[in-house]
């Protein structure tokens, strides 16, 4: 009980110094708060600070220059910075799911080459998953890699990769074998960039934003150790890392930023009070049960079903949000909140599809109720 | 406590309860031999410490309790998360027989040469008729809780039936209290509010569970087109989202039992949530819980109307989801207008996130 308290203890302290670091940024003009700003925000530097703080990369082990701290404190400072709005993305990935991937299957070479520097935001991730004829059937991805004398040639069209075009890595799931059901004979391979015969395009979204990215791998050859894990063992690798993925406090809070704003303009009528109320309620709730899922992840629990569940009703949240706030605010307010509110109306649709459709989340859900 | 202990409890009760479990739907009736059963075995004391007649249970260790007699037409929520704690506040002893409780706003205790009496009325008091006590608490001139017995016309108390026949009016005329005590001050209409507030979204969440397992059952076992119902894919997430919606209201119950018993902001905030989120998600449950059983859910003889029922019954008692919405709004004002100040606060109260394992 004394280490529960003393724990807890150290969450609101930790809390307490990200908010200040978070203000005292805001203050300085480093930043201004936007919604979604964990996919569409990316300033380097700004990551680099907060590595300095050892706020990327924190649960790593200290030997790779984390703090060895649990889920539970990296969903605080998670918190914070998506309560905050703060540019983030450059980092987010590689902190989320690709550092506690290497270093779950990684060799001891590889986490040493990736592990310090993703910690200090100087390596950052792209993830090569889906492809022009594989969204939510993942599975089904057809880019090979094929061994070749020192290494792998990859070959193959990785589609809809956000921050590719940033990125210093990819992490790209690509064939080993064809013979055997289609889960299997996948693998996971670290690529650098750039690369000579990886071509990356833009591509624009709805939105006028440009995170998306066609990656095509033209026989690029990477060396013998940029296989992580086990030749095979894809599929179950990138289910792990889908939990991580899944379970943030990004699939609740996107939209946060701006119900602060608009609470903060004091809404006074009986059923702006009201809505505010219910946005208010439904927050205290989700992340409560995110809470829950970084404690299990904690304590190695399986929390694929919580993840999937907090996803899929998170994200519905995060769009009801915008259009609560739509609803009550208009363009002759004094600042910009409707025109903010629109904006990421159109960023919106992804909320629900981005890290697994709802649609995929409700069928892995209900495999696991159905089970006889 | 930990979850073994809280597991077992949970069976212990499951069994207990299991010959008194509505099989149909059909109108209120006290159920006295439920009672009964559950008060031989000390479960409807078990929040009041061990020197005043109870088993100095928690109030999760009560959620526990309750979340599995939850359907069971008795005052049992009114038992464990009132009337026990209030004797409990004000150190009197448990009286016996069936106990409920109510608040009892305006009430005068007045006291007399001859004692302690009290005048008046007080409406909605959950299943008066069948009481043999009722815990009251009053606020004037200061704070009492006070013990009446129901059966005690020659001490000046009445119990009529209201129109819902689980509630009753009790007419007090110089009835004098079995027993009673003064109380520290406190916001104790809020205080039961919220404790009302919290065993009515922990009987949600049971019988949220209750609907979405004879859901499954029901999709497993029904054939249509020539297959399993759970064989058709748009089967399968509409049990996907009221699962969904059970894990919401899971959630709810946990927050509701952790923080009710605390009048810091942050906490009330969090139990305000709980019975939002949970009476608001009851349209959604019911929805998919009938629509999923099709004709056969809808008849009075099929166990799921009287899950269904109680929900929707539920999401309206002590407080539906538009008045904790609202108070929810003047919670973040007199926070000063920003929601993350209070929802995530530095200084952390009882049940912050991080303190429950």
């Amino acid at each position: 009980m004394l280490e529960q308290r003393d724990r807890t203890r150290d969450l609101g302290a930790l809390r307490a110094a990200v908010r200040a670091f978070l203000e005292a940024e805001r203050a300085a003009g480093a930043f201004h708060p936007r919604a979604n700003a964990w996919m569409g925000g990316v300033d380097i530097d700004f990551s680099r600070r907060l590595a300095e703080r050892g706020w990327v990369g924190m649960a790593m082990p200290r030997e790779f220059g984390g703090q060895g701290l649990g889920a539970r404190e990296r969903f605080v400072v998670t918190e914070e910075l998506l309560a905050a709005g703060a540019p983030v993305a450059y980092h987010w990935i590689a902190d989320r799911q690709v550092a506690p991937a290497i270093l779950r299957h990684g060799t001891p070479e590889q986490r040493e080459a990736f592990l310090p520097g993703i910690v200090r935001a100087e390596i950052a991730f792209g993830l090569g998953m889906s492809e022009p004829d594989s969204g939510s059937d993942l599975a089904s991805v057809r880019t090979r890699a094929e061994r070749v004398p020192g290494g792998w040639a990859l070959t193959g069209t990785k589609l809809w990769t956000s921050g590719a075009h940033i990125a210093t890595h990819l992490i790209v799931l690509a064939r080993t074998s064809t013979t055997g059901p289609k889960h299997a004979g996948l693998s996971q391979f670290l690529v650098p960039l750039p690369h000579a015969d990886i071509r990356i395009s833009a591509i624009e979204t709805i939105d006028g934003a440009r995170h998306f990215n066609e990656v095509v791998f033209d026989q690029a050859v990477v060396p013998e150790d940029a296989l992580l894990g086990v030749e095979g063992n894809g599929w179950q690798q990138v289910t792990g890392e889908l939990v991580n993925e899944r379970a943030g406090a990004e699939r609740i809070m996107s939209t946060l930023p701006l119900l602060r704003e608009w609470s903060e303009t004091g809404p006074d009528t009986v059923d702006a009070r009201r809505d505010l109320g219910r946005m208010v309620a439904r927050l205290v709730i989700l992340r409560r049960m995110g809470e829950s899922v970084a404690s299990a992840l904690d304590a190695q629990v399986d929390a694929a079903t919580l993840a999937s569940v907090l996803k899929s009703v998170g994200t519905t949240y995060e769009g009801e949000v915008l259009d609560v706030i739509r609803q009550h605010v208009n363009d002759t307010d004094a600042d910009d909140l409707l025109a903010k509110v629109q904006e990421c109306v159109t960023e919106s649709p992804a909320f629900t599809l981005r890290g697994g459709t709802n649609e995929v989340l409700r069928t892995i859900v209900a495999k696991g109720l159905m089970r006889p | 406590m930990t979850n073994e202990h809280l597991e077992s409890l949970r069976s212990a009760v499951e069994d207990i309860v299991e010959p008194f479990m509505p099989t149909r739907s059909g109108p209120a009736t006290f159920d006295a031999q439920a009672w009964a059963t559950l008060d031989a075995l000390g479960f409807t004391s078990l929040t009041l410490r061990e020197g005043l007649g109870g088993s100095g249970g928690s109030l999760e260790d009560a959620s526990v309790v309750l979340g599995a007699a939850a359907l069971l037409d008795i005052p049992l929520a009114d038992a464990l998360f009132v009337a026990a704690p209030m004797l409990e506040a004000g150190s009197l002893s448990w009286p016996g027989g069936v106990v409920t409780a109510s608040e009892a706003g305006g009430l005068e205790l007045s006291q007399g040469s001859d004692g302690a009496f009290l005048s008046g009325r007080v409406s909605g008091v959950p299943w008066a008729c069948d009481a043999d006590h009722v815990v009251l608490l009053g606020q004037v001139p200061e704070p009492w809780v006070a013990v009446v017995a129901t059966n005690d016309a020659a001490h000046g108390v009445t119990v009529v039936p209201d129109r819902r026949v689980d509630r009753g009016t009790l007419i007090l005329d110089r009835a004098q209290p079995v027993s009673w005590s003064s109380l520290a001050p406190r916001p104790w209409a809020d205080v039961i509010l919220r404790r009302r507030a919290a065993g009515t979204v922990v009987q949600i969440a049971s019988a949220a569970r209750q609907a979405l397992a004879m859901s499954i059952e029901h999709v497993r076992v029904r054939e249509q087109f020539g297959r399993a119902l759970s064989e058709f894919q748009v089967i399968q997430h509409m049990v996907a989202e009221l699962a969904e919606c059970c894990a919401v209201v899971d959630e709810c119950a946990r927050s509701a039992v952790s923080a009710c018993d605390s009048d810091d902001p942050g906490d009330v905030l969090v139990l305000a949530s709980a019975k939002a989120e949970a009476s608001s998600a009851v349209h959604r449950i019911c929805g998919l819980a009938h629509q999923l059983h099709g004709a056969m859910g809808f008849t009075a003889e099929h166990a799921l109307g009287a899950r269904t029922k109680r929900l929707n019954l539920w999401r309206d008692e002590a407080g539906n989801e538009r008045f904790w919405a609202t108070r929810i709004a003047s919670i973040v004002e007199d926070a000063g207008g920003d929601p993350w100040a209070i929802v995530a606060p530095l200084e952390v109260g009882r049940a912050a996130v991080g303190t429950v394992v």
